[in-house]
This record gives C-alpha cells, structure tokens and sequence, in this order.
C-alpha cells in the first residue's frame, strides 16, 4: 500500500524514467509550498508583529489548502499516502442564559470574539499548523531537494563534459538508479511533516526507526532543532517587545490608556507559548496570572470595582480587566521578561544554532561544493579569515560543539524562562485556592448525584422486588389451605423475584464499589474487569502496594470509562493497559488501536474523567491523532496525606 | 459423605448446614474464618467443601485463598466456591492447577436446593460446576480469532454446558439431541482444542479451563 510501482523496488527503466518526472513534480509542489509560505509568512506580519492577532486565521485556513493539494498530489504520484493531522474546528460559541457569551472569564456581548479566539487557540495551538509551515518553507531545499536530485544529477551529467568535466558523465546513471529511491524518501519525508507528529515513531516503519545512524542524529539534533525555535520565538519576541514599550508609552505618555490592557494582556501569548515549550527542559511552567474576578451586580444593579460603581457592564469589565493586570505582579515580572528575552533568551539559543548552521552551511559545505566544481578560493563562504584548508575541520569543530552545547543551552534556556515567567509562591496559593474551590463544587456534585443514582436503582428495582416477594408469601399463608396447587406456583414465583432482587442488588454493589476491588485490590480488579471485557485486552500491573481507597476506586472507575470509549467511540479491538506507581504517583496509561480523534474538549466522558480524577488532583492526557492510535494517561498522586502546592 | 462449611453470617451457616443434612451430608466441620478452615480442611480431609469467598479476619478473599491453599497440599480436594459475585479471574486460579473437583457459584443458586445439591455432589465426584453468570460472561466477553472461535454454535453450547458440570446425559436432555450427538460434539470439541484422548473426566476440566482461557495470553 505504502509503495506505488513508481518508488517500489523492483524498477524497470521505464519506473526509473517515471520517477524523474514524479520527482520533478514533487519540487514543483515544493516550490508551490514556498510561494505559499511566503504569503502566510507576510500575513503574519500585520498579526504578529501589531498585535492584530484576528488577522492570522484566515491566512493559515488558505495555507491548508495549499498543503491538502501536495497531500492529494503526493499520494497520486508516490501512493504514500498521508493524513490530515488537524485538530477538528472548535464549535461555535453559545451564549449564556443572560444573553452574554462567556471565555474563560471574560464576557462578551456578541459571538465574534469569543469565537476569534477560538479559532485562533484552535489554528495557533495545533502543531500541525507549525509543521505546515516549516514544511512550506524548507521543502524546496529538503524534501523537494532529495526529490530533484536525480534529475539534477543528470543534468549536471549531460552539461558539464561540455566544460571540460568529463567525470561527471557518471553523474547520469548514478542520477538515473536513484530516482526511485529518492522519490521514495522525499515523499516520506513530506509524510512527516504534513502528515503527523514528525519525531513520533511510525508505527509502521519503527523497525527502520531504530537504524543506530538515525538514532544518533536524532538525539544529537533534537536539541539543536528545538533550539532553532526557541531562538525563532526570541525573535519574534523583538516586535513583541517594540509593541509592548510603544503601548505603555501610548498609554502613560499620551493618556491613551485602553492601550494599557491591551498591550498588557494580548501579547501574552509569547510568553504562554514559552511556558509550554519549558518542558523541553523539564517541565512546563504553570500559569503565573491571578485569576480574573467574577464580576457581578449588587442589589441596585450596579457593579462595583474597588471603591468605583459603574453602571454598565462594559466598563465594569474594563475597570476589572484593568485593575487585575496592574496589580498582579506577574504581569510586570512578565513585561520585564518581553524586554530582556531577545537578548538573554536570544543568544543562549542562538549559539549553538548559529554554531551548527554557520559550522555545516557556512564553512562546510560550501567547501565541498567548491571542492567538487571549483568555484573561486577566496569566496566569504568556505574559508575562514580567508583560508581555505582549515574551513572542513574547523566548520566540523563548531558543529561538534554546537551539538554538545546544545543540551546544556537548552536546560539554561529553561531556567532562565522559569526565572520571570514562573508563578510566584503567593499566585500558586491563590490558583491552589481556586483549584480546590473547583474540585471540591465537583466533588460535592458527584457524590450527591451518585447517591440519587443509587437511591433511585434501589427504588425502582430491589425495593420492589421486595415488596413482590412480601406480598407473595401474605398471598401463599392464604391459599396454602385452600388451593396448596396454586400456592406452590406461587412459592416458584416469589422465589424468582427474591433470586431478581439478588441479581439487581449486586449490580448497585457493583456500581458502588466492585467487590473484586474490595476483595484484590486495584491490580486484580483491573485484570478482571479486562476479563470481562469483549476487547482484546492486556494488563500490566506494578503496584508494589494497597493504594488509599478512594483513589482505588476512582482509578477502578476511570479504567472502566476508559475501556467504555475504546469500544464504544473508538471502534478499537485490542487495548494495553498498564498501572505503576510511579514514587507517589499512580501512572495509568490506556492504549488503544481504535480510530483515534478524541478530543477532550468536545467529549463530556473525558471531561468528566478529568473532573473526577482532579478531586484528587489527578491529571489526564490524552494523545489521539486521527487514525490513532489513541493513547490517555491518568496520573494521581498517591501520598495523600501532603498536599500539593504545585498546579501544573 | 463428609463435608466442611465455611460461612460467616450465622444465619446463612445454618440454613446450608440444615440444607446439606436433609439431603444426607455429614458435616464434618463448620468454620467461620480463613484460618480454621485452612486447618478443618487439612484435618478432615473432607470429601467436599463448601466454601464462601469472603470471610473474617480480613473479610476480602480469604475463603478462595484458602481453598486454593488446601487445594495445593491435597491435591484434587473438591472445594465449591460461593460468592456474591462471580469474576472470571477467581474461576481461572480455581481452574488453574487442571485437577478438577472445583466449583464456583452464586450464593442466588442456594435458592433452588436441588440444582444446588447437584453441584455440590457433582464436585464431589471430581466434576467442576461454574455458575451460568461465569458462563455468560465469557460468552460476551470472548475475544475474536481465539480456539473457541473455531468451534461451532451448537458445540460452544455444549462445552458452555460442559462447563457448568452437566453430564453427557443432561447435555441431551437440555438440548433435545441424543446422547450419541453430545458424544460427537465432545470429540470434535476435544479434537478442536487439541486435547489429547485420556481420561475423559479431566479432559472435561482442561475443556472447562480452555474455555476460559479463550484468545486469551
């Protein structure tokens, strides 16, 4: 299926000659990326760099269009086909009850923002929107290069003897036997990147993924690349940092202080990306911002804000909106950030990049293609202070250090992010405080609906049933003189109901807390349920110990839900699951080769999973591209009795 | 025939000892906890037990780990499980040494003596006798591709029955065919599972365990 006759192996002429042209078109579509990027690259512009953030969707929307052509196009010619790995489009927003709509915890009057913002978290916050891109920008000197190369080679072949090079007539067939090949690798190489998580192992080539060679350039490179973006976002930081000082002048020089807010709040986005990116280097930082208060009218219908009462919402919201950027701290810490960052973060990641890049493009290879044709000896590229000889060693020396540095830059890249951008001590008790307000509402709510639920199953079936087996014997004392025939009927009947309450009541017990819990514990619960299960299911169980209780069941009815959505959504056949404790933290990782596209924001079963298991300060991640497979972890902190400080 | 009982709640402990007396058991021992019938069973050797999965001290799975405790030192000792719930996991380590004389019921099959009765002598007599609920789930539960898959409707009727305990000459009754049909159906489930001809009661048991184990690592 992955391999069409033009990129398989068994290669007449004829498959060799078609695999020049689908090369050919391959870098025609690469070109075809470029110019697409440059457009979404110059409409970024005006979005990026003034703060219009509503400007980036529909530039994005369009690249996609692009991209879905090179997928079709890629697939018709190579027949490797490649997925769409986009997120599925955030629905429209809908108002609350008093006609307001309401993000996060600011309201709106109308659908138009709330519902930019949701496009724009949708579109920014999807990877795939960022290998796109990358793609678009680099095909025609990566993939689509190794796409033309054969052809280029045969040119170069058939016109150089021309010039006195006669050698490079074997430049054609080694042109001509590639061709497949390196159709084959291009067209996986657009895979990658247009089709999925670039450094996530393919399942169906993981074999080859374990090639030594490749490892080693994998993990050498992984920093030095992740690097690149950080030194990217630096950049991008510059514009960041002029807007900023151009609004705060604006809004204190000249009293145009609605720029204040504006600048304040809108342009956090850098550094939020930031925060998240800090995993790379550990993990990532928490949101440091206070929560924005719930504004609410008093008895007169009017909203007061500090000592100030405001008649109308909207000023009230900026008045709020105002006061709680100003007087949170991580604001300022954060506006600092903005202006040190290019700077600090820039160069601590821009060394090592601009060690390799200036090492490999700089010295290196423009030695060797000087080397190969010949070009003049005392060119700025390939030479160093103007000598030649040493540009091969010494290129390769600074890559070598670049690469060795860069793991040590990017773990001081990330302290130094941690450092401004971290929650202080007093903003984590605050978030701490709003958490458990939360988990707690939650947890409240569970347990009263839980318990409705059981008194209503109670009700309706074994209370009942009970009642039928008390009339029945009031009913047999009768006619046991009377009609003995009748009365024994009755006997085998009232016996079935009490056997039907039997049955009924165990599944409320069940449902309440699953004997085989009570009885084994978690591990042997979890193996039983798999049992039970119509799914192919594996278990692996670490547990070295009893977990508390409440967090047995909990994870005993978080499995259950699990295993529920694996066959009822996900069309799954085989599930892994696998429970460790993990030091104090219990690790339950479900794994499923389902459809995938499980989206925690849309589905309520995750969300409620979520919410359960964050009344003990669980956390659930899940990982589901479409086509799967589908993969979601639950993490619950086992050592109840210290609570957490930390949110993230 | 002699049999040791374990049961905590008195009330139940009675009514099956009146039960087993009626139908002409002798009971050697009553017990109450996981400790003294790991003992009563070591020194009575009883020619069945019956016993309740959840017992004191612990009051989780007592009852079933000494029943599987028993089984190890004296082999073959024919122990009926009871429970309020049944789970495949505790009818595969009944099941696991392939000895036979093991049953796993519903405490709801005390309701109906006769049938109860059944099971208990069936036990006895080294047969296996796992409740309907047991049989049901594996059914539901059965997993694609596995030996079972191979079998016909009609056959993984008669080795759900198998399972159950039921003879040769209640498998024909139930199904309406006749008792040489049951035979083929037997051979060919036997054949299909790959069992080996031998004695026909443990390839019953092996059957039983297979059956369990259906696709299953």
């Amino acid at each position: 299926m992955r391999r069409s006759p033009a990129a398989g192996q068994t290669c007449g002429m004829s498959a060799r000659f078609r695999a020049l042209v689908v090369g050919a078109k391959l870098y025609l579509l690469a070109l075809l990326g470029l110019a697409g990027g440059a457009g979404v690259l110059a409409a970024f512009v005006p979005g990026f760099g003034l703060g219009a953030v509503f400007l980036l969707p529909p530039p994005i929307l369009w690249s996609r269009r692009i991209t879905g052509l090179v997928r079709d196009r890629t697939a018709r010619l190579t027949g490797i086909v490649i997925g769409e790995p986009y997120k599925p489009a955030p629905p429209p927003p809908v108002p609350q009850p008093d006609g307001w709509y309401r993000r996060d915890r600011q309201l709106y009057r109308t659908a138009r923002w709330p519902s930019i913002h949701d496009r724009l978290d949708w579109l920014l916050g999807d990877n795939a929107t960022w290998r796109d891109l990358t793609w678009m920008l680099t095909a025609p000197v990566s993939g689509g290069l190794i796409a033309i190369m054969p052809l280029l080679l045969m040119v170069a072949g058939v016109v150089l003897p021309w010039f006195g090079y006669l050698w490079a007539l074997a430049l054609v067939p080694v042109g001509f036997f590639i061709a497949p090949a390196a159709v084959r690798h291009a067209a996986h190489l657009y895979r990658r990147m247009l089709g999925g998580p670039f450094f996530r192992a393919d399942p169906a080539t993981t074999q080859a993924d374990r090639h030594p060679i490749r490892e080693w350039t994998g993990d050498a490179l992984q920093p030095v690349v992740k690097l690149g973006l950080l030194f990217l976002l630096c950049l991008l930081g510059v514009p960041v940092a002029a807007a900023t000082i151009l609004g705060l002048l604006l809004g204190y020089g000249l009293g145009l202080f609605f720029f204040v807010p504006w600048v304040l709040e809108d342009l956090r986005f850098l550094a939020d990306w930031r925060r998240s990116l800090a995993r790379w280097s550990g993990q990532g930082i928490a949101s440091p911002y206070r929560p924005l208060p719930l504004l609410a009218p008093n008895s007169e219908g009017m909203f007061q804000v500090g000592r100030n009462l405001y008649k109308t919402r909207r000023w009230a919201t900026f008045a709020v909106r105002s006061d709680w950027l100003l007087k949170d701290p991580a604001t300022w810490r954060e506006v600092l950030w903005r202006l040190v960052d290019p700077l600090v973060g820039g160069l601590l990641a821009g060394v090592p990049v601009v060690l390799v890049g200036y090492g490999i493009w700089g010295l290196v290879l423009p030695r060797i293609v000087h080397m190969v044709f010949g070009a003049s000896e005392n060119d700025w590229y390939g030479a160093i202070a103007g000598v030649t000889w040493p540009a091969i060693p010494v290129g390769l020396l600074f890559a070598w250090a670049g690469i060795k540095l860069a793991p040590w830059a990017l773990r001081v890249h990330g302290r130094w992010t941690r450092v401004l951008l971290q929650p202080s001590p007093g903003t984590v008790l605050a978030q701490r405080v709003e958490q458990l307000t939360q988990t707690r509402a939650d947890a409240t709510a569970a347990s009263a609906s839980e318990l409705r639920r059981i008194e209503r199953d109670l009700h309706d079936g074994v209370q009942s049933r009970l009642v039928a087996v008390g009339m029945g014997l009031a009913a047999m004392e009768r006619l046991l003189d009377t009609d003995p025939p009748a009365a024994r009927e009755l006997l085998a009947k009232t016996r079935e109901s009490a056997a039907a309450a039997l049955r009924e009541l165990r599944e409320v017990v069940r449902g309440i807390h699953p004997p085989v819990l009570a009885e084994r514990g978690l591990g042997d619960a979890v193996r039983a349920m798999a049992l039970d299960s119509p799914l192919s299911t594996t278990v692996t169980v670490d547990l070295p110990r009893r977990l508390p209780d409440p967090i047995e069941a909990a994870a005993y009815f978080a499995v259950a839900e699990a295993l529920g959505n694996a066959a009822r959504h996900g069309r799954a056949t085989k599930v892994s699951i696998e429970l460790r404790l993990d030091g104090q933290v219990l690790r339950i990782a479900v794994t499923d080769n389902g459809q995938g596209g499980a989206d925690p924001d849309r589905g309520s079963g995750l969300r409620g999973l979520a919410q359960r298991l964050g009344i003990f300060d669980g956390i659930v991640t899940i990982s589901s591209p479409p086509g799967g497979p589908t993969e979601l972890i639950m993490e619950i902190p086992c050592a109840s009795s210290s609570p957490r400080t930390s949110t993230s | 025939m002699r049999v040791v009982l374990a049961e905590d709640l008195y009330l139940l402990r009675e009514g099956l000892i009146q039960l087993l007396r009626s139908y002409g058991f002798e009971i050697a021992a009553a017990v109450e906890t996981g400790p003294d019938l790991l003992e009563a069973l070591l020194e009575h050797r009883p020619d069945v037990a019956v016993v309740d999965v959840r017992l004191p001290p612990t009051n989780t799975d007592e009852g079933l780990r000494a029943a599987i405790e028993a089984r190890r030192r004296i082999p073959g000792l024919p122990v009926l499980v009871l429970s309020q719930h049944v789970e495949q996991l505790y009818a595969r380590e009944l099941l696991a040494d392939g000895s036979g004389g093991v049953g796993y019921l519903l405490k709801d099959r005390v309701l109906n003596a006769e049938q109860f009765i059944d099971a208990v002598r069936r036990v006895a007599t080294g047969g296996t006798a796992m409740d309907p609920d047991i049989i049901a789930k594996i059914l539901s539960s059965r997993p694609a591709g596995g030996p079972v898959d191979q079998l016909s409707p009609r056959e993984r009727e008669v080795l759900a029955m198998m399972a159950e305990g039921r003879s040769n000459t209640a498998i024909s009754q139930r199904l309406f065919i006749s008792e040489g049909a049951v035979g083929k159906h037997t051979a060919s489930i036997f054949g299909k599972l790959g069992l080996q001809p031998s004695d026909d009661d443990n390839r019953r048991v092996l059957a039983v365990l297979a059956f369990l184990n259906t696709g299953r690592a």
